[in-house]
């Protein structure tokens, strides 16, 4: 009994002061680097804490309508799909997926009856990741209200997601919120590819395909703090495989300058990495593999 | 005896839920300015902090896209006294040597709210996408030990205007 009592309070503590560790980084990709000479700041140093903040497919979209206005709806996952996912992490996958694709549809004013069908379909899919009290009838009722102004869909939209993220954490839900994260970035990519057709054809979002680096490597910390959930592992394979084909990039450096002008520190130079043929086609390739075996 | 460490253990662990699920949301504390322009980024964030706790928050800044930082601590009031931040970019440099290659990374404190004078605010603008880190403290002089206090991190974003970048 003793026994049993000092492992569920030493089980306790470790659940109090668990910390996350620094992932492996998936930019090792400095082929050219003979060197490389660590400096951290001695003001602050980090008992090695660190949470990884992913922007919302809201916000990802939001960028995207501001370098290409052509919506194309037949990309997305239809919600007739919907039946097909019967597992845990199939409807948490899928449930990212369909909030990347309302995001998506939102940003591109495809209307409120297609954010109600959405509506339905995540509250029925959220049942069982416990999601609830998101998708109400309030919700319905507040859409119905604010007639035509796209806008403040968006808002809505955009809210929503935060308040999903708040909820999975506050319920310790990590796992389910990391597979949503993950399916809904994955559907992001599908579209940024589809929005920039073949190589060179759309070279801003083509950009921004490669400034996605960044998402991936944060949500890849974020995935690895449940790393130890089987469910996890086909994630972390995908990201894997994404980051090696991003460490493919070319790549061109410069010193990073700093200035200030009214108050705003503005950061110029810095490394600049753009596709090769190949590299664009594997990743479209890969992005297009995963996300056939996610949403069937 | 043995029960009443049970007792403990149940009470602290629902207690610490209770803690946690009391944080609000960043805009829910610090407004953010949407008469300026600025709207609340999604890669804000809240949490229980304790004093003396280092946390190292990564989030992206996107190209042409301004982001204003701000914090703040507290329980039932909440006051900036409570909690530092610095804004922090790593920065690699090339450096030529005897022949040799090499890059130097370091990290560079882009504002420090301990330092920052009066009205100096945490506005960062960057011509590429970047990786960028907010390391947070919160004040282990004035605020008790064994205080858990909410963290706001607010991240605040709005569109710029090109022509101002290289």
């Amino acid at each position: 009994m003793i026994k049993q009592t000092v492992f569920v309070l030493i089980f306790a503590i470790f659940l109090f002061v668990s910390c996350s560790s620094e992932p492996d980084s998936l930019f090792d990709s400095d082929q050219t680097l003979i060197a490389m000479e660590e400096e951290q700041n001695d003001e602050i140093k980090l008992k090695n804490k660190i949470i990884y903040s992913i922007p919302s497919p809201n916000e990802q979209f939001d960028l995207l309508y501001f370098l290409n206005d052509a919506v194309k709806p037949t990309v997305i996952n239809p919600l007739s799909n919907v039946s097909l996912y019967s597992t845990n992490s199939k409807k948490a996958l899928n449930f990212g997926v369909y909030i990347s694709d309302a995001a998506y549809l939102m940003r591109y004013d495809q209307g409120k009856r297609v954010f109600l069908d959405y509506v339905s379909t995540l509250e029925k899919l959220g049942q069982d990741l416990d999601i609830t009290k998101i998708y109400g009838e309030e919700l319905v009722t507040q859409v119905e209200e604010i007639g035509a102004d796209t806008e403040r869909l968006f808002e809505i939209s955009s809210q929503n997601y935060l308040t999903i993220y708040d909820q999975l954490i506050e319920n310790n839900k990590g796992v389910e919120l990391a597979l949503i994260l993950g399916g809904s970035w994955i559907e992001t990519m599908h579209i940024l590819f589809n929005s920039s057709k073949q190589f060179n054809e759309n070279i801003e979002v083509q950009g921004y395909i490669v400034d996605q680096r960044f998402v991936l490597e944060n949500l890849k910390g974020f995935v690895e703090e449940y790393k130890n959930d089987v469910r996890l592992e086909p994630l972390l394979g995908y990201f894997e495989r994404l980051g090696s084909v991003y460490k493919k990039l070319e790549c061109e450096k410069s010193n990073l300058e700093i200035e200030s002008e009214d108050g705003i520190m503005i950061l110029n130079g810095g490394t600049t990495c753009t596709f090769t043929s190949s590299s664009y086609k594997e990743m479209k390739s890969i992005i297009n593999q995963i996300r056939t075996s996610i949403i069937s | 005896m043995i029960k009443l460490i049970h007792i403990l253990i149940i009470s602290a662990t629902l207690w610490g839920g209770y803690l946690f699920s009391q944080c609000q949301r960043p805009s829910q504390v610090i407004s953010p300015d949407y008469k300026d322009g600025w709207g609340e980024n999604s890669q804000s964030k809240s949490g229980h902090l304790r004093p003396g706790d280092h946390y190292e928050m990564r989030f992206i800044a996107q190209a042409g896209i301004k982001y204003r930082i701000k914090a703040t601590a507290g329980s039932n009031e909440f006051s900036e006294d409570n909690i530092s931040f610095q804004l922090v970019v790593k920065e690699v440099n090339h450096i030529e040597k005897d022949g040799k290659v090499t890059y130097k990374s370091s990290e560079v404190i882009l504002y420090d709210s301990e330092l920052a004078g009066e009205g100096e605010e945490a506005i960062i603008l960057t011509s590429k996408a970047q990786s960028l880190s907010i390391k947070v403290k919160i004040d282990d002089v004035n605020v008790p030990a064994f205080t858990t206090l909410c963290a706001i991190v607010l991240i605040e974003a709005k569109k710029a205007k090109i022509e101002g970048l290289k």
